[in-house]
């Protein structure tokens, strides 16, 4: 594994009610959830359209896209809704202190 | 005698006819629902369902960037789905007795369950000149690729009809460096779905986006030169010379098919909530597609992605025989400039306004009332509430105007105190 554990953002900055926007470069944003006190990231891009998931609509471990009403599984990653039928990629979150670490590798 | 088929109770072959979202989100569900037979999709041009929506924005203003997502699945999607596509082929009859469809190559197609999603075309101006070389309509990528040529930087387009279209094209073209005059005989862009304070808010966008526009007015004739047309007259006499003309008029729903073989046939193919039309086995969805309305009170056709999307779906589980219900409300979003317009209901000057942040900030909702009754939104640059306000439309809920209109109030709050009712 390649993977890096990069630090995003403070635990208290996540709420339940809608993902947590984190640009992980100029050109690539990431989204972290929090679901039951327990921490989650994806993309952020919709691997449908050109549309943030971090605007969309968290409910019951699903993020539906603000765009098109498609929707992902947090957890999984896997599409839930048309027209979405590519999962989004997940990545390994840990905490420490109260700091959400993600495990990026920089692609 | 004469042979008639009878409905299959378990369906083994589905025809589909039309390459569009309806289409693609009705295969999609099919196989979604565990539907195990053959798909045949039978699509008018010569490539697999596309995404309409980048036509009038990335498709003109962005050529480069819209070939990676231009398509709705990737060609392999449709093979491991086992949905074959009949790609550049066209429906000439539907026989309703004997469950076939015959192409206009004269081939045959037997079905068990026929989904009718033919969409529209392009309503044409009926003026001279309407079919010149430098006049333009938008429904397709070839469309979209021809207008992108047309809107080059200083070239001066002129944009009949602001609706949905008319305005998109309006930014795309802005965005390029093109001088846009928009003509449009109503008071402002996209009345018919926002209404008119709404409209005029527009209207004020678009004018400080440097777009010209003549409200009120109508085109009366082309001023033809070498088969181009050089000019727009219209009917108080103004006369807008161009390059190019844009028309964004509407659609005619394609429902020759279904009035051919019988279908009922209103302001297009009639179908009841499960998007069964008059004929058990036929199924319709899309554009073309006119359904009970969201409330129940009359009936409505839409032109709009969601719609499309879920009543494809919604026509592939009626054809399975499991519950199946289309009557939720219709959502539309525009992107224009930098504003991201969402829509959900129903959104009219009959109605009362609450707004949510006001027309001067940089984001707002604005929610239609009817009495207590919530009965649309209308979201500028506030896709998170949106998502809320779409649930909150299709409860059907009454609401305390001071509630949408607090913004130290979450919106979600209202959908979580309803939940518990």
């Amino acid at each position: 594994m390649s993977n890096k554990w990069i630090k995003t953002c403070n635990k208290s900055d996540v709420s339940e009610e809608g993902p947590y926007c984190f640009a992980v470069s100029t050109e690539k944003n990431i989204a972290i959830y929090k679901i039951d006190e327990q921490f989650f990231c994806t993309d952020d891009l919709c691997t449908h359209g050109n549309a943030s998931l971090s605007e969309g609509f968290q409910d019951d471990g699903i993020i539906e896209c603000p765009f098109h009403g498609g929707a992902f599984n947090i957890r999984t990653g896997e599409p839930t809704s048309y027209p979405c039928i590519n999962a989004i990629r997940t990545y390994p979150v840990k905490i420490e202190d109260d700091t959400i670490m993600v495990a990026y590798d920089g692609e | 005698m004469e042979e008639v088929a009878m409905l299959a109770t378990v369906p083994e072959r589905v025809v589909i006819v039309g390459g569009g979202i309806a289409s693609d989100a009705c295969a999609a569900e099919l196989r979604q629902s565990g539907y195990n037979g053959s798909i045949q999709m039978l699509c008018g041009e010569p490539w697999r369902p596309y995404e309409r929506p980048p036509l009038s924005k990335e498709a003109l203003d962005d050529k480069g960037s819209i070939e990676g997502r231009f398509f709705l699945h990737p060609e392999s999607w449709y093979d491991d789905n086992a949905i074959e596509l009949r790609l550049g082929v066209h429906a000439a009859g539907l026989d309703t007795r004997q469950n076939t469809v015959e192409l206009t190559t004269g081939e045959k197609i037997g079905f068990d369950r026929l989904l009718l999603a033919t969409g529209g075309t392009v309503r044409k101006l009926r003026i001279e000149g309407g079919e010149a070389p430098n006049v333009h309509y938008l429904r397709t990528k070839d469309d979209a690729l021809s207008l992108a040529s047309a809107l080059t930087q200083g070239s001066s387009i002129a944009i009949i009809g602001m609706g949905v279209i008319g305005a998109e094209i309006a930014a795309s073209a802005r965005k390029l460096g093109c001088n846009v005059t928009a003509i449009e005989p109503e008071t402002g862009p996209m009345t018919r779905a926002l209404g008119s304070q709404l409209s005029n808010w527009l209207a004020g966008v678009h004018h400080k986006q440097g777009v010209q526009a003549l409200y009120g007015v109508s085109v009366a004739r082309f001023v033809m030169e070498d088969g181009l047309v050089r000019a727009v007259e219209c009917n108080d006499g103004t006369l807008v010379s161009c390059d190019a003309v844009c028309v964004g008029i509407g659609i005619i729903p394609e429902t020759g098919l279904a009035s051919d073989a019988g279908l009922a046939v209103a302001n297009g193919i009639v179908v009841d909530h499960q998007n069964r039309t008059s004929v058990p086995s036929i199924f319709s969805a899309g554009d073309v597609a006119e359904l009970p309305a969201f409330d129940g009170a009359d009936r409505v056709r839409y032109e709009t992605y969601q719609n499309a999307a879920e009543q494809g779906a919604t026509a592939a589980r009626a054809m399975l025989g499991q519950a199946a219900d289309n009557t939720g409300p219709c959502t539309f979003w525009t992107n224009q400039y930098d504003l991201n317009i969402q829509s959900a209901g129903k959104v009219s000057d009959e109605f009362s306004i609450v707004w949510r942040g006001s027309m001067g900030d940089d984001g707002f909702v604005a929610f239609f009332l009817d009495g207590e009754r919530l009965v649309g939104a209308v979201a500028v640059n506030r896709a998170r509430d949106m998502a809320v306000a779409r649930k909150l439309v299709a409860a059907k809920i009454d609401v305390k105007p001071e509630d949408l209109a607090s913004e130290a109030l979450p919106l979600r709050s209202l959908l979580k105190a309803l939940s518990k009712n």
